[in-house]
């Protein structure tokens, strides 16, 4: 029960939370964390459909005898007779060319990919050979490009844990130094609440902030867990931000920020490459899901409780570095 | 001018004023943490998924012994007459397996593309450096900014100039000793042999340094110089050294002039020769001198200056688009880089949902910036919304729901990804097709973002046209005529009333269309006179609220 003059702990925790939050949304800093991954990728998305294009557009290819010609036409390739295909190829007029050569067929090719694979699928399957690459079918294929999109979103997840860290050390850093921690903590609340509305407060920001990115990636590129994603996502967030604070909170105002925030980026890139080198245990364990899941191992229950450790965790230190 | 005694005075007060009490061993051991292992530990040879013959499905059991059997590989093997490999390409070590099956090589297939050198691992400790710096450059600059510090300096008798040097080369030189160390330990080791890559270290420590102090030089405090870093130095780090890289194969001395790219180039290894070498080092002193003059000009500024209306303007229109039209209308993209079908499998409705919810998001943090309460977000007027634009609100919607046809107006290319394009954002005005919840979170955050926060902070003819501009850019005519007819019931009844229009509009039936375009025009002449009718200055919407 409160003491007599003091509001409900969960009331106050509620308002202090909402005041950072609004706070932080005030100065600008959540809103360029949403602007910044959608530039992201944007980039990343014209960058692939330029590259994309640009090398793997070519269908040349220069074979010896109409009847392949025909075969690899109605298969898409831009495929011409050349009375010596290797001398075309050479020469750079075409980036694919098949010959019988003293020792047998050649297949030369500029670059690897679908269209090669094609051709040679085509050829091998015309000298009755022991095995043949085969497309899979684009009706076979999910729409959901999962190692990439993983590896995407992976990279994202890190820059918001990141961000998480810096919300937490940084904050609090900014708050003991314009004395607004210290305003906070004449009301009437016990200490671990300014650091409970702390992370709660980075926990929001970062959990909306970054299922918006999950969402716009994957209404671009198709995500085969978004919900996953974001909950390992807010999760490790907030892990960060426990993180940030904890640190920031034992070092107090003997050290500035330089040092527990650097000591924080190193935790965090730590045990996001622990959960993507051990993904069985880091599923479990708080900020190192980002890694497992980039592994394709979802988050468990571990990971929400671990979390809640971490951040009980940090408010103890906070609480104790204040008196 | 540049006195070398003051640079270096202030370079060494910087130093003392970061590293101060336990902070210079904490931030020595985390960078030896993270440096170490990146230089001077010799790492085991490591092969990649494509370095080793592996593969999913049926392997024979004739090469049961040369591939690997691994179910979660992206290839997949069947069959024995022939050996099925169900791949877009077939890696090197699996060929050479495939290869000694009976009768085989068949084909002899050769790989004559354009050889792409490998940066070797002190491209790794360069850039793990560079994050390194966030700390300290955040703390140099706009630390001293927040703690009012930065005001003493700028009253001491030493120039601007002198100032940004001082703390560049305070930095600069931390970074290139701890690197040049680390990488005088990989030389011990063994990990790494000496040679001219390591001068690419303190290139690009300099450069990073430099950037770092840019990019924070307008800070408020240390949250927003250090979210500034975090977010744009590694971007910034590897966009200019994939353009140094590229460059770098059409010539080598042009990759080597890129700032902070030439830098990573040679660190990386990926220049030799004296001209690159020289190319490298121009660059950085180009970047460095440019960096700075920046931000000496800068640290007289008081904190984030705020952008000029006409900027502000400007950044909604480019955040308007680009929430909008990537999720949206950027799936149509993949049809140019030759894989139509991706487009098309990705679910438009899931696209439209994002575009709304983004809108909204937008909206309300930007409104929260601004102060403004939900009455003001909602643009409702202060005497209240009479129960008499309801009706007609709704009447708005179901008569702009027949002018679909309207569209045919405009000649317009038939086919190619325009066209797609065009199908796409059109499909955004009337979203009912993608079902309850996508179009209504698409309408609301519309709403919210045009007739709400755009109506209110540019006025209503503003908001209608970066209404057309974003979400009609291709169907102009038909987007500007709903514009106009829902800014004018925003004027009456703020986001509430323009919404109960665009749902109308959205889940009347399909058939009710007037197939004509003729009668399309009139259904949207119709739309816009409803919504003018009555109001008591009707060409107010033309003015700012």
């Amino acid at each position: 029960m409160s003491p007599a003059g003091s509001p409900p702990l969960g009331r106050a925790l509620g308002l202090l939370t909402a005041s950072v939050l609004t706070r932080t949304l005030r100065e600008g800093l959540v809103l360029r964390a949403l602007i910044w991954p959608a530039l992201i990728i944007a980039l990343t998305l014209l960058c692939s459909a330029t590259f994309v294009a640009g090398l793997y557009a070519s269908k040349s290819a220069a074979v010896p005898d109409a009847a392949l010609a025909e075969v690899l036409v109605a298969k898409g390739l831009d495929a011409r007779v050349y009375a010596d295909p290797e001398a075309a190829f050479v020469s750079g007029e075409v980036d694919r060319a098949a010959f019988e050569g003293p020792e047998g067929w050649v297949l030369l090719a500029r670059f690897d990919g679908a269209y090669t694979t094609m051709m040679e699928s085509e050829l091998r399957g015309r000298l009755d050979a022991a095995w043949r690459p085969m497309l899979v079918p684009r009706a076979g294929r999910s729409a959901a490009l999962g190692p990439t999109t993983r590896l995407l979103i992976g990279l994202l997840a890190v820059l918001f844990v990141l961000y998480g860290v810096v919300f937490g050390a940084g904050g609090l850093s900014r708050d003991q130094q314009d004395g607004s921690l210290d305003a906070e903590r004449a009301l009437p609340v016990p200490v671990w609440v300014h650091a409970a509305s702390r992370l709660g407060a980075a926990g929001v920001a970062l959990s909306v902030a970054f299922a918006a990115s999950v969402g716009l990636i994957h209404a671009i590129l198709g995500v085969t867990t978004p919900i996953a994603w974001c909950v390992a996502g807010g999760l490790s967030g907030l892990g960060g931000a426990a993180l940030g604070l904890g640190l920031m909170a034992r070092a107090g105002r003997a050290e500035s920020l330089s040092g527990p925030l650097s000591r924080g980026l190193v935790a965090v890139t730590g045990l996001m490459a622990l959960g993507y080198s051990a993904p069985d245990v880091g599923r479990h364990l708080p900020v190192a899901t980002v890694g497992a899941l980039v592994r394709g191992d979802t988050p468990g229950l571990g990971a929400a409780l671990s979390t809640l450790a971490l951040c009980a965790l940090a408010a103890w230190v906070f609480d104790r570095s204040s008196r | 001018m540049i006195r070398p005694a003051r640079v270096l005075a202030v370079a060494r007060r910087d130093l003392k004023v970061v590293l101060a009490g336990k902070g210079s061993w904490r931030l020595g051991l985390t960078a030896l943490a993270l440096l170490l292992p990146a230089g001077a530990v010799p790492l085991p040879e490591v092969k990649t998924p494509l370095e080793v013959a592996q593969a999913a499905g049926e392997i024979p059991a004739s090469l049961a012994d040369k591939i690997q059997k691994n179910p979660r590989f992206g290839l997949r093997m069947e069959g024995e007459d022939p050996v099925l490999v169900h791949a877009s390409r077939v890696p090197p070590p699996l060929r050479e397996a495939l290869d000694t099956l009976p009768g085989e090589p068949k084909v002899r297939f050769e790989l004559r593309g354009a050889e792409r050198p490998i940066p070797h691992r002190g491209l790794v400790l360069a850039l793990l450096s560079l994050s390194l710096l966030t700390g300290p450059l955040t703390e140099s600059l706009a630390g001293e900014r927040s703690r009012k510090t930065l005001l003493t300096l700028l009253t001491a008798s030493i120039s601007r100039g002198e100032l940004a040097l001082g703390k560049w080369l305070a930095w600069a030189g931390a970074s290139s000793g701890m690197t040049l160390a680390v990488a005088l330990s990989g030389r011990v080791t063994g990990a790494m042999p000496l040679g001219l890559w390591c001068l690419g270290l303190p290139l690009a420590g300099s450069m990073a340094a430099a950037l770092g102090l840019w990019l924070g030089r307008d800070a408020e405090d240390e949250v927003d110089g250090a979210a500034r870093t975090l977010r744009a130095l590694p971007v910034i780090a590897l966009g200019l050294f994939g353009l140094a890289y590229g460059l770098a194969l059409v010539s080598p001395g042009l990759g080597a002039l890129v700032p902070l790219g030439g830098a990573l180039l040679m660190a990386g290894g990926l220049l030799t020769g004296l001209a690159p070498v020289l190319g490298a080092i121009v660059g950085t002193a180009l970047g460095v001198g440019a960096l700075m003059w920046g931000v000496a000009r800068a640290l007289d500024a008081e904190g984030d200056p705020r952008p000029s209306p006409t900027l502000s303007e400007l950044s909604h229109v480019a955040v308007g688009a680009a929430v909008w039209w990537l999720p949206v209308a950027a799936p149509a993209a993949w049809a140019l880089a030759g894989n139509p079908d991706l487009g098309q499998s990705l679910s438009p409705a899931v696209g439209l949902a994002v575009g709304g919810a983004l809108f909204g998001l937008y909206a309300a943090v930007e409104a929260l910036r601004r102060h403004w309460t939900l009455t003001e977000l909602l643009n409702l007027p202060a005497e209240g919304v009479k129960s008499l634009y309801f009706p007609r609100a709704a009447l708005v919607g179901v008569a702009l729901s027949l002018s679909a046809a309207a569209t045919a107006a405009l000649p317009f290319p038939d086919n190619g990804w325009l066209y797609a394009l065009r199908l796409r954002l059109s499909a955004g005005l009337d979203p009912g097709w993608a079902g309850w919840i996508p179009a209504l979170v698409a309408v609301a955050g519309q709403e919210l973002m045009f007739r709400g926060l755009l109506q209110r902070a540019v006025g209503p003819a503003r908001a209608a046209l970066f209404f057309v501009l974003i979400c009609s850019p291709l169907d102009p005519l038909r987007g500007a005529a709903a514009a106009v007819a829902l800014a004018l019931l925003a004027q009456r009844g703020g986001v509430p009333l323009a919404l109960i229009a665009r749902l109308a509009w959205s889940l009347a039936p399909e058939s009710l269309s007037i197939a004509s375009p003729a009668g399309a025009w009139v259904a949207l002449a119709v739309a816009v006179g409803a919504a003018a009718l009555g109001a008591e200055r009707p060409l107010g919407f033309l003015g700012r609220r």
